[in-house]
């Protein structure tokens, strides 16, 4: 470079210009003011849009989960109303039934209470409203099904026998008995998720190996002895099914009383109450007792309702697993053929096409490493490993169809690029001093590749590890074509043999929020979910992107402490 | 390693083992791996080709064993759908089912005897009238017949499949022949691989004869010389021609007696007022359509009555037409499943479909016409027989010297040409599959097995307007499905390429200036230490899921923008005005005042000037809705009132402001330039703040007066680029596919400008060039390629994306620019059907090859960034 600089003024043509006297002052317009200015602008509207997203994301991702106050609302010529306002506006409303056009507020309240009223949110018009009050004793009920029911509490009854009828005393033993509905909650899910669960697989292997033997012409009595293990499996159905029914009765026992706004008494079984807590009467710390709870909920509980409430750990899990499998796919491979490119293959036209290609990989859309992985794992391998092994199992699909390990290598193909790229870079940046060094001690290329260039090389290598578990985990399209699902009843690992299932369909938090905000039937109470799963998603991809930055300034700063 | 202890002299000259088994062993694994990676890498373009290669393949034929059962001239015949059998009617009414390869019979039904009812013995005095017409539906199993006593039968005709296994059946098992095939009783019997049995047989339901014309049991009534049969649901119509020229609706319904349980056929006859010119001869075909509320007579000369039967009692003619020319003579018709296609095959050899299309300017008394969709044979040996498949729309046809062509009709595709030895068919039928044509001759039979692969798609019907059924012209449709079975699936991928297009032109409109000007401002204004941040920033952006933009957009950003309509398309205006006006006021400043606003105050202003730009939009958008677009613009949108002036006025503004500019710069400015060489700062500031002003309002002027001008013609850009408002549109797509699009543009095009030599900028500098100077003349043409490949790789994100169009458009493939619609990109259109699509189909093919084309796509662009950005890097290192 310096020598270029020092070649340049010889090169200079002369021209006749130069001996022009100068201009005292320079036009204006050389300055390129106005382009300055919407050059800056530019700039500002990028920076604008993205503080915009991401303070949106933020605000209302943790803003979701605080509880507001509720608020009751006297219409005119309507039932009352308690809910929480989510939204204000105004609006210009055209003249209409002797009302001239005029501009009004309106506020939309989530009134909860579904199964009475048929709604969950309302929209009410200043001029409807008669009378608003905040009652103090006003209940927020999250139950596991219908949503939110909103009223005031009126008594706590267990079986005949009336526990307390002040709310004062509601809500004071209300957490004991909360409590104790949670435990006889989650009694029943152990039987029905345990015991009946392994009834019901013992069954499934006991059809299985019916239908072989029948297929197989086998003899007699094995026939005979599988149905009678079918029969007495089914036994053990049925008391398990009595003992549930039984469990039912037992846990529905307690019942919390409550009065809907309309008027209307409504019993809630405490078994179906996830939380309750008075809107109205809680303190700064309450309130941040409840916020952290639902998001402990939210991390650690699975989605209900349609997966418009409850928590999102099963996609949590999904995503963790996928993208872990993926890595310990891409990475070993990627590692390889970074290698084999920058020391094994002669350079040449070849490699660098290859090298071109690799890099435009990258750039070739996601969604068709999806369809790839559509028509080439599930379509092709899957069903012929389910012929080979699963073919009793057919026509059901065990393998050939979307799963949790189909999704993980079509996302491997999708992020190799990443790993390559990164890693060739890495490689290429140990500088040859070494390897030469290395070679003059008498090592082999082997144990220069394996002593010398992979450890230098490796917080690179980490790095595009990283960027392609971000890639991956953000990535939702091609996961819509190999695997991912709205709803999956169990996860890819558990406790019936062989515990781990790669084949099973899996959630995922991308695919996740693109099924709330896009598919769901109620998307308005999908909503604060979407923006909870959204700020989670976000908060995973950017950690991992900040910390292969961070990496990488460590890696720049060594290199630049270190000339080697 | 050496161990260290060893001395030089009695050093080992043998590498250790363990070293050379690593060497071997490294040195394999990673030739073997990288190479794997790379070959499986390369397996995905293979793979996709491999997929989509049969849509183009043409299709094959072998020739099977076949016989002729009767020996009969055979009027119809048909084939089952594991192609093993055969059935043939002859003229005199007898059904035959015969095993197709060497026509031993399994069964013979006379259709006559059952129709005159083996209720009573005492008839056999009189013989059973005779079999005059038959219809049979393109399906194959729907039947209907017209007897010479004016009476007609309907019934159906159906192979039926059982399976069994062999110890339930002995009689069958004991049949088979060496092939595992056997005649039992009236089945065909085949043994399966599973040791199952396959039984086979025909099937024949009639139901009891309906007297269509004249009276029960009189002598006289005229014989049915033609007929045609439709069936819904609800019920069955028959269109019955008689000898004297009579022609009758029949309406049939099967009613459930209620006290007897049985059901009963109930007749509603309606006679259509037809009338015959006195020397006229007889139509040759009746046709009726799907619903039973059309049909056309057909004379052998080419005359064509189409009837308007929707009220079958006001029943009127709505079209004669002549669809032959010269001395042309229909020989053979055949109509396509759902029975509103007819094909149409005359003496000159000509084999044409005609469909009616409903059309605006109609000269028919019910809006539609009858038109020629497709010439699929303009001359030729005289067709004698047209057969149509009972799936889709594949068409065989026989022609007098005895070769028979399949063609596609749709897409006017000619799938083979066999050739049937021995002369002429009789009769013809594909198999139920498509996959087998079966043609018999009173002396002869030839069958073939067919694989037409996928003859509805090729690439003139993916990619080159197609005439679909009922649709008034040859059109770029996209549709896969529906509910119906009759549906022939419409897979042109014009739209779909197009859709994505439109969302990459309006993404790149929006981001590539943003991104641009932005990088241009960060690399050479800025300073490094706010550089840092700012880019950490941008990256970060463009790792942001696009799940989660494609959910902002859809569920946030659209109702909002959906709202404020007018006031976002004032911000288009506003927010480069406003940064225009502070542009000029900064310079009005005092110098030294105007010194101090350094880049990063700059920056700040800007941030401020982008507030006040977008208030003014928002204050003025009802303001301009109501002085341009009549007070509500979706409803000027939708085309019901309003001048197309406003219009016009918005789209020109850019334009004839660019034109304004340049003409400023190209023209007056050297001039002026060259007076004001000895004028103050001050004074060039002010004339350059009355330059801009004079400016502004010209390009306003320009602007009004070209729309004006515009809508004096007549023309107006609504059904172009504005058109009718849909909630998620193109300008949502466009402003949030610049989220994901700008940070990639910005953060390449930034690296190309900073990556420019410094002593270049220095000398540029250094002999006395303004920094803007230096910015736009010696860094941007420097750095060119770079932003060149900036803008390829953003394209190529943009054609690629799939979850922002996905979420943030209707996906509806309708093909038009205008801003306010939605579209359906390739991308998204896989994401929605690939899930449904059956494996193997057309479909699943077709959306494999819109994979392949975004692969292709966005590789070239790809390419061509990186073959640009490697030559600029050979550039930039000899500077």
């Amino acid at each position: 470079m310096s020598q270029a600089t020092l070649e340049r003024p010889a090169k200079e043509p002369t021209r006749t210009r130069r001996w022009r006297t100068t201009r005292r002052a320079t036009a204006l317009s050389a300055y390129g003011e106005p382009w300055l200015w919407l050059a800056s602008g530019a700039l500002a509207l990028a920076l604008a849009m993205i503080a915009a997203l991401v303070l949106l994301i933020l605000v209302r991702g943790f803003g979701t989960f605080w509880p507001s106050e509720l608020l009751r609302i006297e219409r005119k010529g309507a039932p009352a109303l308690l809910g929480e306002v989510t939204k204000e506006e105004l609006v210009t409303r055209p003249a209409a039934d002797g009302m001239p056009e005029r501009t009004e507020r309106r506020r939309m309240l989530r009134t909860g209470n579904y199964d009475l009223t048929g709604h969950h949110f309302e929209w009410v018009w200043d001029s409807e409203v008669e009378r608003e009050a905040r009652p103090e004793w006003a209940l927020a009920v999250e139950r596991t099904a219908w949503g939110r029911f909103h009223g005031e509490p009126v008594a706590l009854v267990a079986g005949e026998r009336v526990l307390a009828e002040q709310p004062s005393e509601i809500l004071a033993r209300l957490d004991d008995e909360l409590a104790r509905a949670i435990e006889g909650r989650e009694a029943r899910h152990r039987l029905e998720v345990e015991e009946v669960g392994a009834v019901h697989h013992a069954m499934e292997v006991e059809r299985l190996t019916l239908r072989h033997l029948e297929a197989e012409g086998g003899d007699a009595a094995q026939r005979a002895a599988s149905i009678e293990r079918t029969a007495e499996l089914e036994r053990q159905y049925e008391a398990l099914q009595r003992r549930l029914a039984e469990l039912d009765v037992e846990n529905g026992r307690t019942v919390l009383r409550m009065r809907a706004p309309d008027g209307a008494t409504k019993d809630l079984a405490l078994v179906d109450v996830v939380r309750a807590y008075p809107a109205n009467a809680l303190d700064w710390s309450a309130k941040l007792g409840v916020y952290l709870s639902r998001w402990w909920e939210f991390l650690t509980d699975v989605p209900r309702e349609a997966n418009s409430e409850g928590g999102v750990f099963p996609a949590i899990f999904g995503t963790v697993v996928m993208t872990l499998i993926m890595s310990l796919v891409v990475v070993p491979f990627g590692v390889l053929a970074a290698l084999y490119l920058r020391e094994y293959a002669k350079a040449g036209a070849l490699v660098s096409i290859v090298r071109i290609c690799v890099n435009n990989l990258a750039g070739v859309p996601s969604i068709v490493f999806g369809v790839f992985g559509l028509g080439f794992f599930c379509m092709i391998l899957g069903t012929s490993i389910d012929e080979l092994l699963f073919a009793d199992r057919l026509p059901n699909p065990t393998y050939g169809k979307g799963g949790l390990l189909w999704a993980s290598l079509t996302l491997a193909l999708l992020t190799l690029p990443v790993v390559i790229v990164a890693t060739e870079e890495a490689i290429a940046a140990v500088p040859n001093s070494m390897r030469e060094g290395s070679y003059g001690c008498g090592a082999t290329k082997g144990q220069t590749i394996l002593r010398i260039v992979l450890p230098r090389a490796l917080p690179g290598i980490m790095t595009g590890m990283i960027l392609a578990i971000a890639r991956g985990a953000g990535e939702v399209a091609p996961l819509m074509l190999v695997g991912a699902v709205k709803l999956a009843p169990q996860l890819a690992v558990d406790g019936t043999a062989p515990f781990v299932h790669p084949e099973r369909s899996f959630l995922h938090l991308g695919f996740h929020v693109f099924d709330l905000g896009f598919q769901s039937q109620n998307s308005e109470a999908a909503k604060p979910m979407v923006y909870t799963t959204t700020l989670l998603l976000i908060g995973i991809v950017v950690t991992l992107n900040l910390t292969a930055i961070w990496i990488r300034s460590q890696l720049r700063k060594k290199y630049a402490a270190n000339p080697f | 390693m050496l161990p260290h202890s060893q001395a030089p002299a009695r050093r080992k000259r043998t590498t250790r083992r363990s070293a050379r088994v690593l060497e071997f062993v490294m040195g394999a694994a990673i030739r073997i791996g990288g190479i794997g990676t790379m070959v499986s890498v390369a397996l995905i373009l293979v793979f996709l080709v491999w997929v989509v290669a049969p849509l183009f393949q043409d299709a094959t034929t072998e020739p099977r064993a076949s016989a002729n059962a009767g020996g009969v001239k055979p009027w119809l015949t048909g084939l089952d759908a594991g192609k093993n059998l055969q059935w043939t009617l002859d003229a005199e009414g007898r059904l035959q089912v015969a095993r197709l390869d060497d026509g031993a019979r399994l069964d013979e039904r006379d259709l006559v005897q059952a129709a005159s009812g083996g209720s009573s013995a005492a008839t056999t005095a009189t013989p059973p009238p005779k079999l005059r017409s038959i219809a049979l539906d393109p399906e194959g199993t729907r039947f209907a017949l017209g007897f010479a006593d004016g009476r007609v039968q309907v019934g159906t005709l159906a192979f039926r499949t059982r399976f069994a296994a062999r110890s339930a059946e002995p009689d069958a098992a004991r049949a088979l022949d060496a092939q595992g095939r056997g005649i039992a009783g009236r089945e065909f019997v085949e043994a399966l691989p599973s040791g199952e049995l396959r039984l086979t047989s025909l099937e024949l339901a009639l139901e009891p004869a309906v007297q269509a014309l004249g009276e029960a049991g009189a002598t006289s009534n005229s014989a049915v010389a033609a007929l045609d049969r439709s069936t819904t649901s609800a019920r069955d119509s028959l269109l019955v021609l008689g000898e004297r020229g009579e022609l009758v609706l029949l309406e049939l319904e099967r009613r459930e007696n209620m006290l007897t349980g049985e059901f009963e056929l109930e007749s509603r006859r309606h006679a259509l007022p037809f009338q015959r010119g006195a020397n006229d001869e007889l139509p040759a075909h009746v046709l009726l359509n799907e619903g039973g509320d059309g049909a056309c007579l057909l004379w052998s000369d080419g005359r064509i009555l189409r009837w308007d039967l929707r009220d079958p009692d006001a029943a009127r003619i709505a079209q004669t037409t002549d669809v032959t020319s010269g001395a042309a003579r229909i020989s053979a018709v055949a109509q396509l499943l759902g029975k509103t296609t007819i094909v149409l095959g005359d003496t000159d050899g000509g084999l044409h479909a005609w469909f009616p299309v409903k059309r605006e300017n109609a000269s028919t008394s019910d809006g539609t016409e009858l038109v020629r969709g497709h010439a699929l044979v303009r001359s030729g040996p005289a067709i004698t027989r047209i057969a149509s498949s009972a799936r889709g729309r594949v068409v065989a046809a026989a022609d007098a010297e005895g070769g028979i062509t399949l063609w596609n009709v749709t897409n006017e595709r000619e799938l083979a040409r066999l050739s049937m030895p021995g002369g002429s068919a009789d009769a013809l039928a594909i198999a139920p599959k498509e996959d087998g044509l079966f043609a018999l001759r009173a002396g002869g039979a030839a069958a073939w097995d067919l694989d037409l692969r996928h003859p509805e798609a090729g690439l003139a019907a993916l990619f080159r307007p197609v005439w679909y059924e009922g649709y008034p012209g040859p059109e770029h449709v996209w549709q896969s499905s529906s509910g119906t079975d009759s549906f022939e699936p419409k897979l042109g991928l014009w739209p779909l390429v197009f859709g994505t297009l439109k969302a990459t032109f309006y993404s790149m409109l929006f981001a590539v200036p943003i991104a641009l000007l932005a990088a241009l401002y960060t690399s050479q204004f800025l300073s490094a230490r706010a550089r840092a941040p700012i880019k950490a920033a941008v990256e970060m952006m463009a790792s942001l899921p696009s799940v989660v933009l494609g959910f902002l957009a859809g569920v946030i950003v659209a109702p909002f923008v959906e709202d404020v309509v007018p006031a976002v398309l004032l911000s288009f205006f506003t927010i480069p005005f406003v940064l225009l006006v502070v542009a000029n006021a900064a310079q009005l400043l005092p110098e030294r005042l105007g010194r101090r606003i350094g880049a990063r105050e700059r920056l700040v202003l800007a941030f401020v000037m982008l507030v006040i730009g977008a208030g003014l939009a928002w204050i003025g958008g009802p303001w301009i809705e109501r002085a341009l677009f009549t007070g509500d613009l979706r409803g000027w949108l939708d085309g019901r009132d309003g001048a197309a002036f406003g219009g016009w006025l918005v789209l020109l503004l850019p334009a004839s402001a660019a034109f304004v500019a340049l003409g400023w710069a190209r023209v007056f400015e050297p001039r002026v330039r060259a007076i004001s060489a000895h004028w103050t700062r001050a004074r060039n500031a002010r004339t350059q703040s009355g330059v801009f002003i004079a400016g502004a309002l010209c390009a306003l002027g320009l602007a009004a007066l070209v729309a004006i001008g515009l809508q004096g013609i007549g023309l107006d850009a609504r059904g172009g680029v504005f058109d009718t408002y849909v909630q998620r549109n193109s300008l949502i797509v466009g402003a949030m596919m610049g989220f994901a699009v700008i940070p990639i543009v910005f953060t390449i095009a930034d690296d190309a400008l900073t990556a420019v030599p410094p002593h270049l900028k220095l000398a540029s500098i250094g002999a006395g060039a303004t920094p803007w100077q230096t910015a736009v003349r010696v860094v941007l043409p420097t750095a060119a390629s770079g932003i060149f490949s900036a803008v390829m790789v953003g394209l190529g994100r943009a054609v690629g994306e799939t979850m922002i169009v996905l979420m943030a458009t209707g996906n509806t493939p309708v093909m038009s620019w205008n801003v306010f619609d939605g579209f359906r990109t390739l991308s998204a259109n896989i994401a929605v059907e690939l899930p449904e699509a059956v494996q193997g189909s057309t479909h699943y093919r077709t959306l494999f090859l819109a994979a392949l084309c975004l692969f292709g796509l966005t590789f070239v662009f790809n390419t061509l960034a990186e073959v640009v950005r490697q030559r600029y890097r050979k550039r930039a290192a000899r500077l």
